[in-house]
């Protein structure tokens, strides 16, 4: 048995280990598999006991995410030189440390941390990123204070509203500007923000529409023909959005998919590209059906625009993905073997909608 | 009485405090004052005090950096738009009664509030450093309020590294700019 206090402090011992050993070691291709091959067992290990087994699915994300990273050939070259390597390391392990304290407001300031590091190690005087993010994280900031304060309906739909968008804004998810395809904070971000986002969506209600519209805004965004014409995969960061905004009964299992799908495929969705990804049991299909499975019980309406809404991406894809790479066989194999355990759990849980 | 009217001052220095340095000193040094009294009147004067001075000191060498360079007419337009449409919205809130918490600490929250809002509207129509460095700045100091209303010393010294790190990152630009131009 392992308590949250001992496996918080495991995950920092696991940040400054990686620190240290990238550091002097310079970050050699067998150094960064070790390590992320480590925060993925200590994940395994830390959260099996306390949670139930789709909790431990989510707080895995993060570690997979580092994994599909490391181990996928194409970022290995880009990040090859100097200081860049760190970085996906730092934000990995305030991802976990993040989702396992579960609370908002240390939330506010592992991003914060994660955008300290983006602009310290990554481009030096990236201002956009800090205008996108410190912007984002003062909104949330600034709409958690109204929800504390308790001041009344009226003026919690605005907290919620504030903090929802401030938090989303600071992932980067409705920037104007599209991001280079893979980078990795936004992601990292945008797993812990979810799932934070959905138990604090237990407390305070109101941010159950906040995120069901937002999540809608943000699956139309993604149809807009600059931000699909180059992979044609799904956005996934609209699913996952949704999917935290659904009622906390039915939310986590089609939330714990979606974040896994995140993870695999990253904001692009290049692995989920080729057209035979998109049906069961691979991981995206089974995510896309949990989860508007579970978005037609909680709001018909919002099912039905989230389903046309796809409807583009997948026949935009169709003709994509003739001559995979190893890389993204490597993928669709893992997606494989994590739709098969996302199915055999809603088989044996009962169904979602039970 | 004093930290509304206070507050009632923090807002209305937000729509003259368009990226220029003295405007941001002297819109750190209320929202200090504000954060001060407030303590005082609650009898609780303690470590509070101390950050939000540590950040007005933050925020006014920000602004003196800032005084270097310069702002455009597009946002100090926006902000001072802003700053007019925050006070119709604040004085409607005080307007309409019948809200849970006090007024001075309902007075206080809207101007943190609004703080926030404009710095952040500023930021994203700005186009130079300099300007989206206050508009961020400006909606830090709307944090601190907030923070100080609600007695939490984390978020405080959180604002208070974010502040020490706009202006290590607007010394750092300016260097570099300085020395190839």
């Amino acid at each position: 048995m392992m308590s949250p206090a001992l496996f918080i402090s495991l995950v920092t011992g696991w940040m400054v280990l990686a620190f240290t050993a990238l550091l002097a070691t310079g970050g050699s291709q067998a150094l960064r598999g070790l390590l992320a091959v480590l925060l993925m067992g200590l994940c395994a290990v830390g959260c099996q006991p306390a949670h139930t087994m789709v909790q431990a699915l989510m707080l895995a994300s993060p570690a997979l995410a580092l994994c599909v990273r490391v181990f996928m050939p194409e970022t290995v070259a880009r990040e090859a030189g100097g200081m860049a390597g760190l970085g996906p390391f730092l934000l990995a392990g305030n991802a976990t440390l993040a989702l396992s304290c579960g609370r908002c407001d240390l939330l506010v300031m592992f991003i914060g941390l994660g955008l300290g590091v983006h602009l310290a190690l990554g481009r030096q005087g990236d201002w956009t990123a800090l205008r996108v993010g410190l912007g984002g994280l003062v909104m949330a900031q600034g709409g958690l204070f109204v929800l504390q304060a308790g001041w009344g309906a009226r003026q919690e739909q605005a907290g919620a509203v504030l903090l929802a968008g401030g938090l989303l804004l600071a992932c980067g998810v409705l920037s104007g500007k599209e991001r280079p395809a893979g980078a990795p904070e936004g992601q990292m971000a945008l797993l812990a923000t979810t799932a934070v986002l959905a138990q604090a969506a237990i407390t305070w209600p109101a941010l159950h529409a906040a995120l069901t519209f937002l999540g809608g805004v943000c699956l139309l965004w993604s149809l807009l023909p600059r931000f699909r014409a180059p992979s044609g995969g799904v956005d996934w960061s609209g699913c996952a959005v949704l999917a935290a905004g659904l009622p906390s009964a039915t939310a986590s299992l089609p939330l714990a998919a979606c974040l896994l799908a995140l993870a695999c495929g990253g904001r692009a969705g290049r692995g989920a590209g080729a057209p035979g990804l998109l049906w069961p049991p691979f991981l995206p299909g089974v995510a896309l059906a949990l989860l508007l499975l579970a978005e037609m019980e909680a709001t018909p309406g919002v099912a039905l625009l989230a389903g046309a809404c796809l409807w583009p991406v997948f026949t935009g894809a169709a003709p994509a993905g003739t001559e995979p790479d190893p890389a993204a066989r490597a993928r669709a194999g893992l997606a494989l073997a994590l739709g098969c355990m996302v199915l055999a759990l809603a088989l044996r849980g009962g169904m979602v909608l039970a | 009485m004093l930290v509304l009217l206070l507050g009632m001052v923090v807002i209305l220095s937000l729509s003259g405090s368009g990226g220029r340095g003295g405007g941001l000193a002297w819109h750190a040094g209320l929202a200090a004052a504000c954060v001060w009294l407030w303590q005082w009147a609650q009898g609780r004067v303690g470590v509070a005090c101390l950050l939000a001075v540590a950040q007005a000191g933050m925020v006014g060498l920000l602004g003196l950096q800032l005084l270097y360079g310069q702002a455009g007419p597009r946002e100090r337009t926006g902000l001072r738009l802003a700053g007019g449409l925050v006070c119709v919205a604040v004085l409607a809130q005080v307007i309409v009664p019948g809200m849970p918490g006090g007024m001075t600490g309902r007075l206080m929250g809207l101007a943190g509030l609004s703080a926030i809002m404009c710095g952040v509207w500023g930021a994203c129509i700005a186009r130079a450093a300099p300007a989206l460095c206050a508009g961020l700045a400006c909606g830090l100091d709307g944090v601190m309020l907030l923070a100080g209303l609600a007695d939490s010393p984390l978020v405080m010294a959180e604002t208070l590294v974010a502040a020490a790190a706009l202006n290590l990152m607007l010394l750092r630009a300016r260097r570099s700019g300085g020395s190839a131009s």
